[in-house]
């Protein structure tokens, strides 16, 4: 009798472990860890805390946008996105700016109309992590799980050389002290196996490869291994070859080169299928890119979207755009646009009647000259745009016939589409295999444009160079944060973009949150799942 | 007269003199050099082929701990077929400082050539980079 005492007490305790913790989120239909030897975990896993940067990349630049004010909008959408279980939001940086941040958010809450109560309980998640602020807290380490516990464990990347071995440890050692009762644990570093390009690939990463936006997890225990990665570095944390978890995708033509900046996993609520089919993968999809400005409700609009902005807040847009990267490329692609001759092509007459009266409006302005600030002869043309004026003119009509007669910008995002194809096939097979009950793995393509400078062709066949120079023209959709069953969401300057994404996630019953993060972090090539860490859980094998 | 000629001789004995960073690309059959000038041209040499280039970008960036990364995108026109018209080079600075590894897509028929160049010419590169 004594015996049965001890054996259920001591049964009572170590399912207290896991589901009577404190205050610490558990939900009782939290999936079951991985059996594969895989200890990372795709994104329908829920989320224990969240680390948010306050380091925007736009530090200095000509932007008026202040640095926090991303950070904020990004806290604040996690914060709005639950109701109960709200995970902490660990932010490491400065005693000052952490304040700074913390009023920002506050002020948002108030203007959302939230009470007291509310925003004052908030506030109280969001800890702080004395340390250098930094952009990228995807990067330098990567969050893994305990098989035992289901808890995170963190993991630093030891080839990261961007952020110094210093503030790494700080960072780690300041995350995983935030809260006793949520435990975070700091497992062993992710060992350096950094070469470069062309050696052996079972023993040499190279370029961006090892970094935490490369190191992510697919359903059925599996992980996503970009082909910038060796095999070696990736069995540290997704089981043995013969255990055969890593999915390899072609992630190297790109200027960084991840994972999360073209392919994402997407849970799907409600949960009718069984728990672990409940999801779709979200692939960067150019042609979608193209099929979105062409839709009919679409196709008329402006192409920048600045509807809801000040006259001032819609030059600093347009503004904050033409000074980036992607702004270069569109105002490339402009170069040879003028918005008023586009204007009088569509105004072309088409009766002989029209024509004429057409050809006597020119000889009229021919003989009579127009007074032009310092003309000495007859002008007929119109004064050259500049690029930020034709983006505010340009429609999506007119954007898509400058991309379509670009024929480097099309051969480029052709290969691309051609890449992420067969990266879905190479996915599509792995998953049903591993998950044979899901009877249909479903992507979702989602609207992303690339440009970058040089294709090679190799035997007669066009290729895009590896190591290359891709890169987004917009904020990567897939580059999302899902916060309970909302989506955040980097915000394109195209609304039939946005339509899209927001379309998408309607259709898994997703709720969707915009942030603009051109300047914060699209501008530095990274966006917002690059600028974040969220630490995710499961249930171990075995408890209930 | 003879002093036009002098001047002439001496002049282009200093441009001649007046080298850019030089790079030596190559894969397992082939090799190049490209050296950049200054912030707007450079040239790329196949064996006894030179041709000159226009640089269109030349991006550095510098992370919050000094960590380097230059893309240099370039335009050759005009010299048949040996090289691509749009070509790029990109220059990673590794972990510890002062080691870079380069890439380069140059020559037609091929991918990308890893570089190597010394680090002097690097931090001639890097500060031509800083005046574009």
């Amino acid at each position: 009798m004594l015996k049965f005492f001890l054996a259920s007490g001591f049964l009572a305790l170590s399912t207290a472990s896991w589901s009577d913790s404190r205050n610490c989120i558990a939900k009782d239909n939290v999936q079951a860890c991985p059996n594969s030897g895989a200890t990372i975990l795709d994104e329908t896993y829920p989320t224990q805390a969240f680390v948010i940067s306050t380091q925007g990349y736009h530090t200095g630049s000509k932007t008026k946008e202040s640095e926090d004010k991303l950070p904020a909008d990004f806290i604040t959408s996690i914060i709005e996105s639950y109701a109960i279980d709200t995970p902490d939001i660990i932010v490491p940086t400065t005693s000052s700016e952490f304040q700074s941040l913390l009023k920002k958010v506050e002020e948002n809450l108030i203007k959302a109309n939230k009470s007291p109560e509310y925003i004052s309980q908030r506030l109280s998640l969001i800890k702080h992590v004395e340390n250098e602020s930094y952009t990228w807290q995807q990067d330098y380490f990567e969050s893994m799980i305990s098989p035992t516990t289901g808890r995170p464990v963190l993991r630093e990347v030891e080839s990261y050389g961007a952020f110094s071995s210093k503030n790494k440890n700080v960072a780690l050692i300041g995350l995983s002290g935030v809260s006793k009762e949520c435990p975070v644990e700091i497992g062993q570093p992710l060992k350096n196996f950094k070469g470069s390009f062309g050696e052996n690939n079972k023993t040499k990463s190279w370029g961006n490869g090892e970094m935490g936006g490369n190191i992510e997890g697919l359903p059925g225990g599996l992980c996503l291994s970009g082909n910038n990665q060796a095999q070696d570095f990736v069995s540290q944390y997704c089981g043995t070859t013969t255990q055969d978890n890593a999915v390899e995708v072609d992630v190297g033509w790109m200027t960084v080169g991840h994972v999360d900046e073209v392919i994402k996993v997407v849970p799907t609520f409600p949960k009718k299928l069984p728990n672990e089919c409940n999801f779709t993968i979200w692939v960067a999809s150019p042609d979608a890119g193209i099929a979105v400005l062409k839709q009919p409700e679409f196709i008329n609009q402006p192409f920048m979207d600045l509807k809801g902005l000040t006259r001032e807040e819609g030059a600093q847009k347009l503004n904050d755009i033409v000074n980036s990267k992607g702004g270069a490329e569109l105002c490339r692609l402009l170069s040879n646009f003028n918005s008023d001759a586009d204007k009088l092509k569509e105004n072309q007459p088409k009766t002989q009647e029209a024509k004429g009266a057409q050809i006597w409006k020119f000889l009229k302005n021919l003989l009579i000259p127009k007074a032009h600030a310092g003309a000495g002869v007859i002008v007929t043309g119109v004064e050259e745009e500049n690029c930020a004026d034709k983006l505010e003119n340009i429609t999506n009509r007119q954007m898509v016939e400058l991309m379509e007669q670009d024929p480097d910008f099309m051969l480029m995002n052709k290969l691309i589409q051609e890449k992420m194809e067969k990266n879905k096939a190479v996915m599509k097979e792995k998953l049903s295999s591993r998950l044979p009950q899901c009877k249909e793995i479903s992507f979702i393509d989602v609207p992303d444009l690339f440009y970058g400078h040089g294709i090679a062709e190799v035997n007669g066949k066009k290729e895009l160079a590896e190591p290359g120079n891709g890169r987004s023209l917009f904020p990567n959709p897939t580059n999302s944060v899902l916060a309970n069953e909302t989506m955040i969401v980097p915000q394109a300057p195209n609304q039939a973009f946005n339509s899209s994404v927001k379309e998408s996630l309607v259709k898994q019953g997703l709720k969707t949150s915009f942030v603009n993060t051109w300047n914060y972090a699209h501008a530095g090539d990274g966006n917002m799942h690059c600028s974040s860490h969220s630490l995710t859980y499961c249930k171990p094998i075995g408890q209930k | 007269m003879k002093y036009l000629i002098l001047s002439l001789f001496v002049s282009s004995l200093a441009s001649a003199s007046i080298l850019g960073p030089v790079l030596t690309c190559s894969n397992k059959k082939k090799s190049f050099t490209l050296e950049i000038n200054n912030p707007s041209e450079g040239s790329v040499k196949f064996k006894q082929t030179r041709c000159p280039f226009q640089i269109v970008e030349m991006e550095l960036n510098r992370n919050k701990v000094g960590q380097n990364n230059l893309n240099v995108n370039y335009v050759v026109k005009n010299c048949g077929d040996l090289f691509y018209e749009k070509s790029f080079l990109k220059i990673e600075e590794n972990d510890t400082k002062n080691e870079y590894i380069a890439y380069a897509l140059a020559l037609r028929g091929s991918q990308t050539f890893e570089c190597k160049t010394s680090s002097s010419d690097v931090q001639k590169l890097l500060k031509i980079a800083e005046k574009k």
